[in-house]
């Protein structure tokens, strides 16, 4: 487009960053829900079942302190950005905070259940 | 409590939760938060959601999908096998011979996808078998195959350099054109050791008896499954190289390069475009939650003056720049036998990079540095994710020492040219501005 028309696009690039980053926050979930998140299993398969549900319950207690912060901490900017429907403010003036920060908050506690649904299915990670 | 020890606990909370197996996202993500009420209260707890919001807004980032994306299609698509097959042809008669053709089917490789877990799974599914049955020597055989795969990790494009180049705020584009060297001399080295190894002892390569013999139209037409490959590696690097494109819009013409291979090839249907869709959305969750978690680790720890404190320590080392360098990648080195190199890149790097930059020193040269220890983090035991990769896919008679014991004479020819960076940052530089 820039090289042919000699005319950048305005909406390409801010739109793709919305997608993208759309992409990213939910994605996390979908890893969490197929268990795929990067962690060291080296020492932990050579442990007893006992120790290893222990475990299970402090990483859960970790996990959810993580998730919950993010939720609770994003929660004021999230709402405000919503409500005023923030934008970019930019030629193309995108409303990405006014999507992406409440999906953050919305992802990270959608997270927080899924840990717990697990845990419930007796599911390790 | 002061800085030392808050970075103490700080430090041992991190690598001993990460021990137990529980993901990192949480292992950091939970240690930030902690850190941040003990030390600033519920108060400060906006700044993570901000700073997960300052990552993902941020145009660089969108090639992270799109590269994956490339991969998985360009795997879908078999191209990488037929790449392999055609390297057969000209590895011909030597010794060693297929053993070199899996390492140059590996450099390939690495230009057109760059996932390091990929590469080997398929080079441990084709080249291995082949390997095992023309009686070469399984530790050479293995760790070939391991040391090629890694390189996935240096040849540009590759993952590890964007995500250094976006923690770092160093040129995406400078770091590809400084470790392409680099990355080829490393294959050199891994090549000029086979052939030497198999000069000195023939037993370890034995000749490919088999096979018919080609002439050279045959061998030429061979070539021709060259092509596709080549022109996506082309459009994307090229683009990068020749300032057309930024680095996110180059992953877009891989994305469209590799599409346009699937249709040559025939394979283009719904179903591989799903699977690798998901493929995609997989890693990437894996990877930006990591990062999410590590920016909030980071973040406190900056915020409560970690960053200063640990730069003010290097500095104080009585050692010249290169020596402090040589410190840092030591440390990354310890930290890559038993963490993952993203873990690294996005937890040490915002704290190195400064202190480089304030010693004068170029943020490329010590990104490629980087890139090099990486590939030893692939390789080294007890972590080493090359050697489970290889081992999900290899024989069971084929053990997990067995194949560290392979890798050894490799990571031993990665730290010589490690260290040949380090005392010579021309070998990465020469061809950057």
């Amino acid at each position: 487009m820039r090289y042919v028309f000699n005319k950048p696009t305005i909406w390409v690039q801010e739109t793709t960053i919305l997608l993208s980053a759309i992409c990213f926050v939910i994605s996390g979930l979908y890893s969490l829900e197929r268990r795929e998140h990067i962690r060291i299993t080296v020492l932990v398969d050579r442990f007893p079942p006992r120790l290893r549900r222990a475990i299970d319950w402090f990483g859960l207690l970790l996990g959810l302190i993580f998730l919950v912060a993010v939720a609770w901490g994003g929660w004021k900017q999230g709402w405000a950005a919503l409500s005023n429907w923030d934008s970019t403010k930019t030629a193309f003036d995108s409303p990405t905070p006014a999507i992406l920060k409440p999906l953050i908050v919305v992802s990270a506690a959608l997270m927080a259940v899924q840990l717990l649904v697990h845990r419930r299915q007796g599911l390790h990670w | 409590m002061d800085i030392g020890d808050i970075t103490l606990c700080m430090g041992l909370g991190v690598v001993g939760l990460m021990m137990l197996g529980i993901p990192l996202v949480f292992v950091t993500g939970s240690v930030a938060v902690i850190t941040l009420l003990l030390t600033f209260g519920p108060t400060g707890l906006p700044l993570i959601a901000s700073r997960i919001y300052a990552t993902v807004d941020n145009y660089t980032f969108a090639s992270v999908p799109m590269f994956v994306l490339m991969a998985s299609i360009l795997e879908r698509s078999g191209v990488a096998h037929d790449l392999y097959d055609a390297m057969h042809v000209w590895s011909g008669r030597l010794r060693g011979g297929v053993a070199l053709q899996t390492m140059v089917a590996a450099v390939f490789m690495a230009a057109m996808t760059g996932i390091v877990g990929g590469e080997v799974i398929l080079l441990g599914m084709v080249a291995l078998p082949q390997m095992l049955r023309l009686k070469y020597d399984r530790k050479l055989a293995i760790g070939t195959i391991c040391a090629g795969g890694a390189l996935g990790a240096m040849i540009p494009p590759s993952l590890v350099l964007i995500i250094y180049g976006l923690t770092a705020s160093v040129s995406i584009g400078d770091l590809f054109l400084g470790a392409i060297g680099p990355g080829l001399l490393l294959a050199l080295l891994y090549m000029a050791y086979v052939v030497i190894r198999c000069r000195i002892n023939p037993a370890l390569g034995p000749v490919a008896s088999d096979g018919p013999v080609l002439s050279f139209g045959q061998k030429l037409a061979a070539l021709k499954s060259l092509a596709l490959p080549l022109l996506v590696i082309g459009v994307v690097l090229g683009s990068i190289y020749g300032g057309v494109a930024s680095v996110s819009e180059a992953a877009a013409m891989g994305v469209a390069g590799a599409l346009l291979c699937a249709v040559v090839r025939r394979c283009l249907t719904l179903a591989l475009l799903i699977e690798a869709g998901r493929q995609t959305m997989r890693t990437c969750g894996m990877i930006l939650w990591l990062t999410f978690g590590a920016t909030a680790l980071i973040g406190v720890y900056g915020l409560i003056g970690g960053t200063h404190f640990v730069s003010q320590v290097m500095q104080d080392l009585p050692l010249g720049p290169i020596g402090i360098v040589a410190v840092m990648m030591l440390v990354v080195f310890v930290l890559g036998t038993v963490m993952d190199w993203i873990g690294i890149c996005l937890l040490a790097m915002p704290i190195f990079v400064p202190i480089v930059r304030d010693l004068g020193l170029d943020p490329v040269w010590f990104g490629v540095l980087f890139c090099v220890n990486v590939q030893i983090a692939y390789l080294s035991p007890p972590f080493g994710p090359a050697a489970f990769f290889l081992k999900s896919v290899a024989p069971p008679d084929i053990t997990l020492q067995e194949i560290f014991l392979g890798v050894l004479p490799f990571i031993a020819l990665q730290i010589v040219a490690l260290a040949a960076l380090l005392f010579f940052p021309p070998l990465a530089l020469w061809l950057v501005g």
